[in-house]
């Protein structure tokens, strides 16, 4: 069955209504059940059902960067516009979600070298407790921007080797940078994002000149350092897009899941309580967080070659939407997919996606979430929700709550 | 007071200038596609829109109501829902 009206309010793709964009939900199963191929308005298709995006996110006809296209072709444009926002390209050149064939191989081969396998634990632990000390005394809290936004740029920034003065400022450029990721954007969100992104070249470049100068055991410097022991020939303006893209891509994701996590216990105060006493659930926690409230709902395809799907025919050159997170509530593989079940098993969720562009960080952000929950739990008994509903970020790429506040019974008044 | 045709004038200006033709060229009900623009011409129309009426412009709205009279008609009803704000610009 198909939306029967073209245009209009009742198109069955309507991601940007307050409702929608407050819980997107309804909409998704909508599209899953009624028309789970979806060619929307927008003349992109919207992909609702867990198989078929599984399908194409292992399917390499199915290239990655349509964003990045979509941004060159828009800087190209707006170039003869005389608006100059040539750093959005210059930035992203290496972003590796973004890369296809042999220069996505290359680029995340060269990554992942210096980047799996780090002792990482002890800096998170550090960076958790120096958090946690700042906002002792305190009585109500947001959750958002005192912890969970800032605890990921400073782990990024002791694992890259960059000094943890420059986080603050860097924490709102990189906000700015997530922008470049969303479905629909604005000719001034471009001009945000291209400031971000001139802000973040200029820093980068200069870390890396510091670098060569007087390397540390940083991730930054030995990035350097296997591009030239390894002859991997990176230009600085890649390494730069890649330092760029190591410190955004953790930094709104992350801090949404941790958010995402405390949120959905702070409404469940009995599972909240069962786990503060059963500490050794919180990864599968993190994991239904990751299913049932995910931060990565939408990420984008081109299609190579024409490809048969469901009841349609995905024409080489469409967009393909895949909504990651109506596929983690398809109750085809999910039992009750609209109930938050900490022990649920199997857990397939495709948040950090599939196939080859599967999340390159997956491991940090999941480590980083497990200790932020388990500190908080472990250390803010009596924790209460001051407000139920907060708004959300108007990004449908990378969902995000603007805030969390929380208050809590100090021990003196207890 | 704004009305359908003063919106749609500022469409047609725009729009003339994205696709390098004139104003009384650009048929109102023809599609945004047929008229010949996309997804980046669209947000230097939009763009320029909202500066002209002082209206903030759903992006997804471009492709809801894709020809210039049933985008206008569709501002038209935004403003009116936005009156009260004090900060509207003047046409």
């Amino acid at each position: 069955m198909k939306a029967n009206t073209p245009t209009g309010p009742h198109n069955l793709w309507r991601p940007l209504t307050a409702e929608n964009v407050r819980n997107p939900y309804h909409m998704y199963r909508a599209l899953r059940e009624q028309d789970p191929v979806h060619l929307s308005q927008t003349g992109e298709y919207i992909l609702t059902r867990y198989d078929d995006i599984r399908y194409i996110l292992k399917n390499p006809s199915f290239r990655s960067g349509n964003r990045l296209d979509w941004l060159r072709r828009g800087v190209a444009y707006l170039e003869n516009k005389e608006e100059d926002l040539r750093a959005i390209r210059d930035a992203m050149n290496s972003f590796v979600l973004m890369l296809n064939g042999e220069q996505h191989r290359r680029i995340r081969t060269f990554i992942s070298k210096a980047w799996h396998n780090r002792e990482v634990d002890t800096i998170i632990q550090e960076n958790i407790f120096n958090l946690l000390k700042s906002l002792s005394g305190k009585k109500t809290i947001d959750v958002v921007s005192e912890f969970a936004q800032p605890l990921p740029v400073y782990t990024i920034s002791r694992i890259l080797g960059i000094p943890v003065s420059d986080c603050r400022n860097l924490i709102e450029l990189g906000m700015s940078m997530t922008k470049a990721l969303d479905l629909y954007i604005t000719l001034k969100d471009m001009v945000r994002i291209d400031n971000a992104a001139r802000e973040f070249i200029a820093f980068f470049s200069d870390q890396i000149r510091q670098k060569y100068d007087k390397p540390d055991d940083g991730l930054l410097s030995q990035l350097i350092l296997t591009n030239r022991s390894e002859n991997a020939g990176l230009t600085d303006e890649e390494l730069v897009s890649i330092a760029i893209f190591l410190f955004t891509a953790g930094e709104d994701t992350t801090a949404s899941l941790i958010t995402n996590a405390l949120m959905n216990l702070l409404i469940r105060p009995v599972e909240m309580e069962n786990v503060r006493r059963r500490p050794e659930k919180i990864p599968a926690v993190i994991e239904e967080v990751l299913r049932y409230d995910a931060v990565v709902h939408l990420v984008g395809r081109i299609c190579s070659e024409q490809t048969p799907l469901g009841d349609k025919v995905i024409p080489a050159g469409a967009t393909v939407t895949l909504a990651l997170a109506a596929a983690n509530r398809d109750p085809l593989v999910f039992p009750e997919p609209d109930e938050f079940i900490i022990d649920r098993t199997p857990n397939r969720h495709l948040a950090f996606g599939s196939g080859s562009h599967y999340c390159l960080g997956d491991w940090l952000g999941r480590r980083q979430s497990q200790l932020a929950l388990n500190a908080i739990l472990s250390h803010w008994p009596n924790l209460k929700l001051n407000d139920p509903a907060p708004d959300w970020y108007e990004n449908l790429a990378i969902r995000r709550r603007k805030s969390l506040i929380v208050s809590r019974v100090l021990a003196s008044q207890a | 007071m704004t009305t359908l045709t003063d919106i749609l004038d500022i469409l047609k200006e725009v729009i003339a200038e994205e696709i390098a033709s004139t104003p009384d060229q650009v048929d109102e009900h023809a599609t945004f596609h047929a008229l010949g623009l996309d997804s980046i011409s669209a947000i230097v129309v939009l763009d320029y829109v909202e500066r002209k009426l002082g209206l903030a412009i759903n992006p997804i709205s471009f492709w809801d109501y894709p020809t210039p009279h049933l985008l206008a008609d569709y501002l038209l009803s935004q403003q009116a829902a936005d009156n009260g704000d004090g900060d509207k610009k003047a046409l």
